[in-house]
C-alpha cells in the first residue's frame, strides 16, 4: 500500500440529470495525487472543478451523479465503498474547505458544536476532551478559543474561512480538498488566509487539492496544475513550466490575462467569446470556437490528453511533443 | 434580551390600542348596549343587571375619560360584566368555562399537527421524489382540501356512530365528576380523540408542505453538503443540520396558528358538542350577548399577542441571529 499514491483519479465521469437529458460535467478526468503534494485545479465557472471535488468524497448531491471511473485513496476504491465505509472515510482520510466561507457553517450552531461534532462522531471522544481539542485547533488557525461559543454571523469573513480550515483540520486527515477557499473574500484577507494555510500546509505536511478560478492564487502554492475546460482537463503540468511554456492555447489564454507584478510589462490579454454550454457541446475540441488556431482536424476529433513533455500532459491537436 | 423587552414594550402598547378599541367602538353606536340589551330583554332582565352591565361597561353618564378610567379599572380587577345570555353568571365565569376547553382542544391539535407535519415534511423533503415523498402530500391535500367540519362529521358517523368505539359529545363522561383522577382523564382524552384528529387531519397537509418546501431550500445549503463531508450520521444531517435551519420560516405560521386557538375550531365544537369557547361565541351572537362577546374578542386579542410575544421568545432560541440586537 505504501506504494500506491494517496489520490488517484481514472476517468471520472459526472453527469447531470436534467429535464433536457443527462449533461456531462466531468468527462473522463483523471490524474494523481502524491502524499505531500498541493495539486491546483483551474479552470472558470462551469468547468466541473467543484463537481471533481465533490465527486472525491461522494458528497454530489442529485441531479449530479457519477457514472464512471475510479476514485482510489490509499489503493481504496472510493466509488466501491459502502455508507459505512463511506462515513468513516469522509473528514478522516479527506476533508474539505468549501467555496464561501458565508455558508459552510450552520448559522444557528456554534463554531464549538459544529467542530466537536466531528470530534464525537468519528472519535468518540467525550466532549469535554472534544472541546479543548476544538479550542486548540482554534488557536491553530489564529482565533481567540473564547469564539468556541459564537455563532457564524459573529465573526468576520476571514474569521469563518479560518474557521472552515480549524474545521478541516480536526482529525489530521491526509488530504484537505480546498474548494475556492479564498474567494468570496477581499484581497488582503485572501492574502491572510492563504498565509495561513501555506504555513499550516509546512507545519503539517498535508496533502492539499486546492481549486481556484484564480491562476494567481493557485500559483503561490500548487506544485503542479490541471486545467479543467468544460468538463475534461484540459493541460497538467508541474507549476513552473505551465507557467514558463503553456502547451494547450486555453492556458496559455489563462496566463495571459492576469496582472503579474514581476517581469515586463504588457499588454493584458482575455481569451475571446464565453465557455460552452454544456448540453450542447460541439463535436472535437471543445475550445475550438475560441481557439485562434483550431485547425479542420479540432472540429471533428476530440483531443485525449498526451504525454508532451516529461510530467506534461496535454489535449490539444496542435502541440508535439 | 433587549430586544425581547422592546417587543414586549410593542405588545402592550397593542393590547391597549385594543383595549380602548374596544371602548370606544360600543360609544360609536347610537344609545349604549345596555339600554338596547334591557330593552330586548323586557322583563327578563332585573334592573339591578342593567346597573351592573353599565357600570361594567363604564357607561356612568359621566365625561367620556371618566368612563374610560372606570373602564380599564373594572378590567383591571377581571370584571367583565354580567353575560346576558347565562344570566346572572359573571362573563368571566362563563369565560372560564370554555376556556379550558378551547385551549386543550384546539392547542393540541394545532400543536400535534404542526409536530406531525413538519416532521412528515422533513422525511418527505429528505427522500425526494421517493414513494413516501410521492404519495403523501396529494393524500393529505386532498385530505385538507375537504371543510373540517365535514371530516368531523365522518369521523364522528364512523367511530362514535356506526362502530361506537368512541364517544360522541361532550368533553368527558357527564357520570363522572371533574377530578385529577386517572379514570376522568382517561374520559377527558377519550373524548378529546375524534374532534382532535379530525382537525389534525384538516391542517396537517399544509404544515408538511410548507416545511418540506423550507426543507428543500436548505438541503440545497452548502452547510449541508459539509454536514456529508464531515461523515456525520445521516439522522443528525437531517435534524441537527436542515431541520433546524428549516423549521425557522414555519415558526410564524405556528404562532399566528396558536394565536387562534382561542377563536376555538367553531364547527369542530358544535359537531362534537364541546363545550369549548366557539360554542360560546355562537351562544353570544345567538343572544345578542354584547359582554359575553365583549369578553370573547378580549381573550381572543389577548392571546394572538401572547403567541406573537411567543413566537418572538422562541425565534430567540432557535435562531442566533436574532439575539443582541
Amino acid at each position: 500500500m505504501g506504494s500506491a499514491p494517496l489520490l488517484s483519479v481514472e476517468d471520472l465521469v459526472v453527469v447531470y440529470q436534467t429535464p433536457s437529458g443527462p449533461v456531462r460535467a466531468v468527462d473522463r478526468v483523471s490524474f494523481v495525487l502524491e502524499r505531500g503534494e498541493v495539486l491546483g485545479l483551474v479552470g472558470e465557472s462551469g468547468s466541473g472543478k467543484s463537481t471533481v471535488a465533490q465527486a472525491l468524497a461522494r458528497i454530489l448531491a442529485p441531479p449530479a451523479m457519477i457514472t464512471g471511473g475510479r476514485v482510489l485513496f490509499e489503493g481504496h476504491d472510493v466509488l466501491a465503498m459502502n455508507e459505512d465505509e463511506l462515513r468513516r472515510f469522509r473528514w478522516r482520510k479527506m476533508s474539505f474547505v468549501l467555496q464561501s466561507a458565508m455558508n459552510a457553517l450552520s448559522p444557528v450552531l456554534t463554531i464549538g458544536d459544529q467542530i466537536i461534532d466531528v470530534l464525537v462522531t468519528h472519535e468518540r471522544t467525550s466532549k469535554r476532551i472534544a472541546r479543548e481539542r476544538a479550542a486548540h485547533l482554534l488557536e491553530l488557525v489564529g482565533i481567540d478559543p473564547a469564539r468556541l461559543t459564537s455563532h457564524p454571523h459573529e465573526l468576520s469573513g476571514g474569521m469563518r474561512q479560518r474557521v472552515g480550515i480549524a474545521l478541516a483540520l480536526a482529525l489530521d486527515p491526509p488530504l484537505v480538498v480546498m474548494d475556492e477557499p479564498t474567494t468570496a473574500l477581499d484581497v488582503v484577507v485572501q492574502h491572510e488566509v492563504l498565509s495561513k494555510i501555506a504555513e499550516l500546509k509546512e507545519k503539517l505536511g498535508l496533502s492539499v487539492l486546492f481549486i481556484t478560478h484564480d491562476m494567481s492564487v493557485v500559483s503561490q502554492f500548487a506544485t503542479r496544475i490541471g486545467v479543467l475546460y468544460a468538463g475534461r482537463l484540459v493541460e497538467m503540468a508541474p507549476t513552473r513550466e505551465l507557467f514558463r511554456a503553456p502547451r494547450h492555447p486555453y492556458t496559455a489564454g489563462l496566463l495571459g490575462s492576469f496582472v503579474s507584478i514581476h517581469g515586463p510589462r504588457r499588454r493584458l490579454a482575455g481569451i475571446p467569446g464565453s465557455p460552452p454550454d454544456l448540453r450542447r457541446l460541439p463535436t472535437g475540441c471543445a475550445f475550438r470556437a475560441r481557439c485562434r488556431e483550431a485547425a479542420a482536424r479540432c472540429a471533428t476529433e476530440a483531443p485525449a490528453l498526451r504525454v508532451i513533455a516529461e510530467d506534461h500532459h496535454t489535449a490539444c491537436h496542435l502541440v508535439s511533443p | 434580551m433587549r430586544y425581547l423587552l422592546r417587543q414586549l414594550g410593542l405588545y402592550v402598547l397593542a393590547a391597549w390600542a385594543s383595549l380602548t378599541l374596544n371602548f370606544i367602538v360600543p360609544r360609536l353606536a347610537p344609545g349604549d348596549p345596555a339600554s338596547a340589551m334591557f330593552a330586548r330583554y323586557k322583563g327578563q332582565l332585573q334592573p339591578e343587571a342593567l346597573a351592573a352591565l353599565r357600570e361594567a361597561f363604564g357607561f356612568t353618564g359621566g365625561p367620556l375619560h371618566e368612563q374610560y378610567a372606570s373602564y380599564l379599572a373594572h378590567l383591571f380587577r377581571g370584571d367583565l360584566g354580567v353575560s346576558v345570555a347565562y344570566f346572572p353568571a359573571k362573563v368571566t365565569d362563563v369565560l372560564g368555562m370554555g376556556l379550558g376547553w378551547t385551549a386543550l382542544l384546539t392547542g393540541s391539535s394545532v400543536v400535534v399537527a404542526f409536530a406531525l407535519g413538519s416532521l412528515l415534511g422533513v422525511i418527505a423533503a429528505w427522500r425526494r421524489g421517493g414513494a413516501f415523498d410521492t404519495t403523501l402530500p396529494p393524500l393529505l391535500v386532498f385530505l385538507g382540501a375537504f371543510p373540517y367540519f365535514w371530516l368531523a362529521m365522518m369521523l364522528l358517523y364512523g367511530f362514535g356512530f356506526t362502530l361506537d368505539v368512541l364517544p360522541l359529545r361532550h368533553a368527558y363522561d357527564d357520570t363522572l365528576a371533574p377530578s385529577l383522577s386517572f379514570s376522568f382523564l382517561a374520559s377527558v382524552a377519550e373524548h378529546l380523540l375524534l374532534p382532535a384528529t379530525s382537525i389534525v387531519l384538516a391542517s396537517v397537509g399544509g404544515w408538511m408542505l410548507s416545511m418540506r418546501s423550507s426543507m428543500i431550500g436548505v438541503l440545497a445549503e452548502d452547510y449541508v453538503t459539509m454536514a456529508h463531508a464531515k461523515g456525520l450520521s445521516p439522522l443528525r444531517i437531517m435534524f441537527h443540520y436542515a431541520a433546524r435551519n428549516a423549521l425557522l420560516p414555519n415558526v410564524t405560521g405556528f404562532g399566528m396558528a396558536l394565536g387562534f386557538v382561542l377563536g376555538g375550531s367553531l364547527l369542530t365544537e358544535i359537531v362534537f358538542s364541546y363545550p369549548g369557547q366557539g360554542y360560546l361565541l355562537v351562544q353570544a351572537v345567538r343572544s345578542q350577548d354584547y359582554p359575553l362577546m365583549q369578553g370573547i374578542f378580549l381573550t381572543i386579542t389577548m392571546a394572538v399577542l401572547a403567541a406573537n410575544f411567543l413566537v418572538d421568545v422562541l425565534y430567540v432560541w432557535l435562531d442566533p441571529r436574532t439575539r443582541g440586537r
